[in-house]
């Protein structure tokens, strides 16, 4: 292959570059072909040495697309069409993902509550029990009402030993709704930012 | 070695090269060539990155009849090469630290 050809197929490959850019790319092989055959260089060898003119065009050609992006997703400038665009995504967003996901969370957060709840709930259902009992046992007397009382302050002691338990298992229920926040959020953010 | 990390390094090798004095694509490889791997197809990508970004400057000179584009090292190619060793600064500490195995 001689270097007009190589240049022929270059050329043909760079078709998809603007003018300018495919000018300088033509310039920059035509430079170098030029100073390697003043290095004394024979052409098979130059062209050997640029590779597959094909391959060379693409990767110029992914190089100018992959920094053409970068800079239109730096300066371009907002249009009422983006806005609109970015506003109907975060509505479905919010619809389809947020929404559902606020029913998660609520419905975590109010178990854990309730978890909470339960186990100081046991301790004043025992109490309670046992305060109502001791009345009766005041005022009528029997062994049955001295096992009543004993239930109550089991009851009240289960509650007690439960708290603890029932406190972490809350704790790491409002960490976990805590962290389901943040990912939906940056789920939100990075979606918004393709757009 | 990586592909990224080769990128960044082609990057200042260039302008280490720029900075002894203005210099053309073919002499820039032949500069670079025993030190890193680099091609014509390398180094078209890497001038325009940095002629984009301010690094270096480029202008076109008549030699032997047809025209040569020479490249030029800008206050902005020099500060870079300055942050690049700072990082290998940095980068060096990582490595002691990595080679031993992650005992300080």
């Amino acid at each position: 292959m001689t270097f007009r050809q190589w240049e022929k197929a270059f050329k043909k490959r760079l078709s998809r570059l603007p003018g300018e850019e495919r000018e300088r790319a033509l310039d920059y092989y035509a430079e170098l072909y030029g100073d390697k055959l003043d290095a004394g260089n024979s052409e098979r060898e130059i062209v050997r040495g640029f590779g597959d003119p094909k391959a060379a065009a693409d990767k110029i050609v992914a190089e100018w697309a992959e920094s053409s992006s970068a800079q239109s997703r730096a300066t371009r400038p907002r249009t009422a069409g983006d806005t609109a665009a970015r506003a109907a995504v975060a509505v479905l967003l919010f619809l389809f993902v947020g929404l559902p996901l606020l029913a998660v969370v609520f419905c975590l957060a109010a178990a854990g509550a309730a978890l909470l709840v339960s186990g100081f709930a046991a301790i004043l259902a025992g109490i309670a029990y046992d305060a109502y009992f001791l009345v009766q046992l005041c005022m009528y007397g029997g062994a049955a009402y001295v096992a009543h009382i004993g239930i109550g302050l089991a009851t009240a002691g289960a509650g007690a030993l439960l708290v603890p338990l029932f406190l972490c298992c809350t704790k790491w229920l409002f960490i976990g709704c805590g962290k389901i926040f943040v990912l939906t959020g940056r789920i939100v953010s990075g979606k918004r930012e393709a757009y | 070695m990586d592909a990224q990390l080769k990128k960044g390094l082609l990057d200042v090798c260039v302008l280490a090269v720029l900075r002894r004095g203005e210099s053309y694509g073919y002499k820039i490889i032949a500069d670079i060539a025993p030190y890193i791997e680099i091609s014509e197809s390398t180094l078209y990508p890497i001038l325009k990155r940095l002629e984009i970004s301010g690094a270096v400057t480029a202008h076109s000179r008549e030699f032997n009849g047809r025209l040569r584009k020479y490249y030029a090292i800008t206050e902005k190619g020099q500060r870079r090469i300055l942050e690049f060793v700072e990082d290998v600064k940095e980068f060096e500490r990582i490595y002691e630290f990595i080679l031993q195995g992650g005992n300080v």
